[in-house]
């Protein structure tokens, strides 16, 4: 067959792996120096059930057709999933997050928690249902 | 050997270690995200079979995967086919235009494909773009292992025998 002794490595291999982890890295950069959140978003369903301030400290429930799926807590600027009905407890491991931009999953109960805005909105909060 | 023989047993390898790397933790939180080590017998398979062989080679590890650790036809399940169908066409393409580079280049196109698509599906799955923020850091994991894949599959490639792959 063709092409058998197979190279592993070459000059080729060395600058595409340097380029790679080069813009990997600068995209890790760029995406953890933005500043710290005001307000959480909590999507069910793909659909918008909550924004939350940061500011307050808070323990509630999140509820899907009167099924509860999770616990969600918020303290000191941040937000984790205290308790979730989901098996593998993804969003529950994720922890706290804080800073703009950043995101909860949960794809087994498809709920999705991303922080936004560092600006001051002219409303503190707003619910949607 | 003959065709069957051959790609039925790297299907048998491929979803053996699809198996067993799920015990191995992944650091990033996505479902379904994995390190993707059971791709190695594409790598290996690679240089010396045919396009059709080689889909084959994957819809065969995707679907005995499945069915050994229970994902078959799960949305994460998609969501690896896919990816994988992909890294393979794209892994293919980089053989045939990239002469003079070696496994690793390969492999590592074909890690990264595979997590730009999965991730691509799993934002479609939860209605949501957030997810790629985390891309960057799975890209990173997808480095290691496909570099990882290709040395392994690469030291298989020269120590197995002309006789095992003809």
């Amino acid at each position: 067959m063709r092409n058998l002794s197979s190279k592993i490595f070459s000059r080729t291999d060395f600058w595409f792996l340097t380029i790679v982890c080069a813009v990997l890295l600068s995209w890790i950069v760029i995406s953890n120096i933005s500043p710290h959140a005001s307000k959480a978003v909590i999507l069910v369903h793909g659909k918008i059930y909550k924004v939350v301030s940061l500011d307050k400290n808070a323990l509630f429930n999140i509820k899907w057709k009167d099924i509860h799926l999770m616990t969600v807590q918020t303290k000191n600027g941040s937000i984790r999933v205290k308790e979730s009905t989901c098996k593998n407890k993804i969003c529950v491991r994720t922890g706290w997050i804080s800073k703009d931009g950043q995101s909860i999953v949960c794809v087994p109960n498809r709920v999705i928690i991303y922080t936004k805005g560092a600006k001051q909105a002219p409303y503190d909060l707003m619910t949607y249902q | 050997m003959n065709k069957i023989p051959l790609y039925g047993l790297l299907i048998a390898v491929g979803s053996a270690i699809y198996v067993f790397e799920s015990f191995i933790p992944f650091p990033i939180p996505i479902p379904g995200a994995r390190w993707g080590f059971s791709n190695m017998v594409i790598v290996y398979a690679l240089p010396f079979t045919s396009l059709p062989w080689l889909l084959a080679l994957v819809l065969g590890k995707a679907i005995v995967g499945g069915l050994i650790s229970g994902r078959f036809l799960g949305p994460t399940f998609l969501m690896g086919l896919l990816g994988s169908v992909s890294s393979v066409l794209l892994m293919y393409t980089s053989l045939k235009t990239f002469k003079k580079s070696g496994l690793i280049l390969h492999s590592v196109i074909g890690a990264l494909s595979n997590n730009v698509v999965q991730v691509l599906i799993g934002a479609q799955i939860v209605s949501s773009w957030v997810i790629i923020g985390y891309l960057p850091y799975m890209e990173i994991l997808a480095t290691l292992s496909g570099s990882a894949n290709a040395v392994i599959a690469g030291i298989l490639l020269r120590r197995v025998s002309k006789g095992a792959r003809t």
